[in-house]
């Protein structure tokens, strides 16, 4: 009984901080410190609504919470509260409230925090809605407010022409995938009134369970593209995936995530932990009974992410910049829980265990580690690493936190006890089921970017830490501990980044697997699988010793690695890390991804058209445009003589339009 | 009996009175005795409609019609009031500031 | 002056003719016969009954409307001036 009345109670998750974000907008000049306490309260509450409703799932996840309203037609808004949902619930309101109370302080100076809490509060709405809904389009509708709140929250600071230019890039390179993602729901709409007969009363058509049970239908219309025969299946899957690569930051979408550093450090915690890029692979988890069941698109989805993860760490060893490291970082861990995903091919409905079980993982010590950078950066004033170090013994408690956030990022563990960070249990799932996958497809390459990017995170990760909190100090800077109301949120997600993962291990995969068993949807992966061309085969437990224990080693070796050049310094690395060095320039310069995409794509290719075709048209259209200037000007001095001014004239003028008109019709009818 | 087109004829006839006396003359005065001539040739087709019908709705309306051009006809004696007021004339062709 | 009326004239004609030939070239869906007795044609009191009930609502507004041009007029023919 408690459990219905909670139900009631679900469509408050993404309203109160809606609301929060109005009464803060409006109002929260008049309040102490930007109405901050409006948002906290709201999405405390949406916390602990989502995680009762979460609880009364993990007792019976069977009965998923499930509203539908007729919105016109055959659409419908709804609430959709399954497993995935409710973790992805409660880790989106958790975070969010702890970097909501962090950022009371950290955004203490800035003039403009009633704007930014009331952004962070819709943003934090946004996306809590897109996780609930229950059906595409609405999915769809919160995916573009999240879209837009990410584009005013990384121009928060919109005087700062970079800012300005990062919160522009982000929003235009997210809408690349939007586009692919919107053109995906066109598809599968006018397929499934194909296959349902038109608009048919008290079915909704856009809804995941009805959506689910057309799968087998989908799968056997064709396409032909280019003489490949394509399922319409993985044409709409793929094109969802290209809407989670924009916004999930995958190769070659991901530019805009490091360039998001423009925004306050609270945000970029927000948009890489808990609001933004958790969206992506969320889309993917949700709709995972449609790639499994179309041929290659969780293909696709595995080599993509494989290869972000590997791509983005080679980027992330050479930045000097705390946030931007972390940045990669994000890009490349975005890049396992995809990789995770595409091993649905082989392991099935696991996979969306382990990858939303790496995501809420990554959630935590991911935001902790966007947290600490930005305690340094309240304390210090400077975010490159090179200015920094030595900063163990000016700020204690961001240093711990921080040592154990990348600790947990590089997945430190024991192999075979429930002893290890959060990120161990998480990552190490992956990589397993990557070496499964290769086992059984003999297809090694998912499992060697997956290994190959385990050891750079773990340099990476360890560059940052001991170039920040070891040594000695590279610039005169005045460091201090951060306030209380910094550091507690720090603890408690170092807490939860340190045994979360152990503590709910097996317990989590098993919940997730119900999401698509219970009564709102009931697919059978087994068969879809066989509908996708994937063989699944049985859970893993008989790998190699040496597999097990391998990405344990790789992270001891990166941070061998790491400690050596910039603990020791043993190495100079003034002959490698220099301009001179190929490699290295291309690293630090990105793959010269800028170049190629802004200056060689954007202002090249598509300005030098745009400005040609705008010459051309320059001359057409003017020559037309004055043309119609100079008719009109001399017509209307001769018609403006009709204008007389007299009452008669104008009722004899009525009157002999009138019968004209009558004549006139009177002959057409006549003729006709 | 006289077929309905007679009287639709006849109506037509004083509306078309009406017009050509709108449009010659130039006292304001005149023109709105005018307006309210071919006001009634409408009345005429009301009644006329409503008999060969044998319904009486159409001379209820034409009951409110002669209402409303009561008051059509005080407010415009009193626009023009207002308009000698003003400029001493009542001439209509005089009064074209609404020209070009 | 002169050519004015004529056009007038030429502009009246065109608008009857339009409208007769109108009158007389439809066929009208009327009853054949009005009643023979003109006495029955009396109808004021059953004008009154429907002014009463039916179109009572119209009736009202009516009345509204001419009290409002009533005042209307009054106060635009009074002037600024003149009490």
């Amino acid at each position: 009984m408690v459990k219905t009345a909670l139900e009631e109670f679900a469509f408050l998750i993404p309203l109160l901080p809606a609301l929060a974000f109005v009464i803060t907008f409006f109002f929260g000049k008049k309040m102490p410190s930007g109405g901050a306490i409006v948002p906290i309260m709201a999405i405390a509450a949406s916390f602990v609504i989502s995680l009762a409703i979460t609880l009364g799932l993990l007792a019976n996840p069977e009965e998923v919470v499930s509203q539908s309203y007729s919105w016109f037609a055959v659409l419908n808004i709804g609430i959709l509260i399954d497993p995935l949902a409710a973790v992805m619930l409660s880790m989106v309101s958790f975070v969010s409230l702890l970097i909501h109370i962090y950022a009371v302080s950290y955004m203490s100076h800035d003039p403009g925090k009633p704007r930014y809490f009331a952004e962070t509060a819709l943003f934090t709405a946004a996306m809590l809605s897109l996780v609930l809904s229950d059906n595409i389009l609405q999915l769809f509708v919160s995916w573009e407010l999240v879209g837009l709140c990410s584009f005013l929250l990384i121009g928060f600071w919109y005087e700062k022409p970079s800012a300005a230019a990062a919160a522009k890039k982000a929003f235009l390179t997210t809408r690349i995938g939007d586009v692919m993602f919107l053109t995906g729901i066109i598809i599968l709409t006018s397929d499934l009134m194909r296959l349902a007969g038109g608009f048919q009363d008290g079915t909704y058509l856009l809804r995941f369970d009805e959506i689910f049970s057309y799968i087998p239908q989908l799968s056997a219309l064709q396409a032909n593209i280019f003489g490949f025969e394509v399922s319409h299946l993985t044409i709409i899957t793929l094109l969802f995936f290209g809407g989670a690569v924009g916004k999930s930051g995958q190769f070659p979408l991901h530019v805009w995530l490091p360039d998001a550093m423009e925004g306050p450090t609270t945000v970029s915690a927000l948009i890489h932990a808990a609001t933004m890029v958790t969206a992506g692979v969320y889309l993917v988890a949700r709709t995972f009974p449609m790639f499994i069941a179309a041929p290659d698109s969780l293909m696709v989805v595995a080599y993509l992410g494989g290869f972000t993860a590997l791509f983005a760490g080679t980027m992330g060893i050479v930045m000097n910049d705390l946030k931007r490291v972390l940045a990669f970082s994000t890009i490349s861990q975005l890049g396992y829980m995809m990789l995770g995903l595409g091993l649905g091919a082989t392991i099935g409905l696991e996979a969306v265990g382990i990858s939303i079980f790496h995501l809420i993982n990554h959630a935590f010590f991911k935001a902790l580690l966007f947290l600490c950078a930005g305690s340094i950066i309240h304390a210090v004033g400077t975010q490159d690493m090179r200015e920094l170090g030595g900063l163990g013994k000016v700020m204690p408690i961001t240093a711990a936190t921080m040592a154990i956030a990348a600790l947990a990022l590089a997945g430190f563990g024991i192999p075979g006890t429930s002893m290890g960070t959060s990120g161990f249990f998480s990552k190490d799932a992956i990589i397993e089921a990557a070496y499964l996958f290769g086992e059984h497809s003999n297809n090694w390459i998912p499992y060697l970017f997956s290994i190959a990017a385990a050891l750079l995170t773990s340099v990476y990760i360890f560059r940052l830490i001991f170039m920040t909190f070891t040594g000695k100090p590279r610039s005169n800077y005045h460091g201090h501990e951060s306030p209380a109301i910094m550091t507690i949120p720090l603890s408690i997600l170092a807490v939860f980044a340190l045994v979360f993962g152990g503590l709910t291990q097996t317990g989590f995969m098993a919940f997730l697997e119900e999401t698509f068993a219970n009564s709102f949807v009931n697919v059978d992966i087994g068969s879809l699988a066989g509908i996708g061309g994937n063989e699944l085969v049985e859970a893993a437990g008989h790998e190699p010793l040496l597999v097990l224990w391998m990405p344990l080693i790789v992270a001891v070796a990166g941070l061998a690695v790491a400690f050596v050049i910039y603990y020791l310094r043993m190495i100079k690395l003034g002959a490698i890390a220099s301009m001179k060095n190929p490699i290295y320039r291309l690293l630090y310069k990105r793959y010269y991804q800028h170049e190629i995409y802004t200056e060689f794509f954007s202002l090249g290719i598509v300005y030098g058209v745009v400005a040609l075709l705008t010459q051309v048209l320059d001359v057409i259209v003017d020559s037309i445009v004055e043309g119609i200037g100079i008719l009109t000007v001399g017509v209307s001095e001769e018609l403006r003589r009709v204008q007389t001014g007299v009452v008669q004239t104008y009722a004899a003028a009525v009157i002999v339009g009138v019968s004209l008109l009558i004549i006139l019709v009177k002959l057409i009818m006549e003729v006709l | 009996m006289i077929p309905l087109s007679f009287y639709l004829g006849l109506s037509a006839l004083l509306f078309s009175i009406g017009l050509y006396g709108v449009m010659t003359h130039k006292n304001g005065i005149r023109i709105i005795m005018c307006i309210e001539l071919m006001l009634n040739s409408a009345n005429l087709n009301l009644v006329a409609f409503s008999s060969y019908t044998n319904t009486l709705d159409g001379q209820v309306f034409a009951m409110f019609s002669i209402a409303l051009a009561a008051a059509e006809a005080a407010v415009g004696f009193a626009i023009f009031m207002a308009i000698y007021r003003m400029h001493d004339k009542i001439n209509l062709d005089e009064l074209n500031i609404l020209r070009w | 002056m002169r050519t004015d009326r004529l056009l007038a004239f030429f502009v009246a004609l065109l608008f009857t003719a339009v409208v007769v030939v109108g009158a007389f070239g439809t066929s009208w869906d009327t009853v054949s016969e009005l009643p023979a007795n003109p006495a029955d044609q009396s109808n004021i009191e059953a004008i009154g009954m429907l002014i009463f009930t039916q179109f009572v609502a119209p009736f009202e507004v009516l009345s509204i409307v001419l009290l409002a041009s009533l005042i209307g007029a009054i106060y635009m023919a009074k002037g600024e001036g003149n009490q």
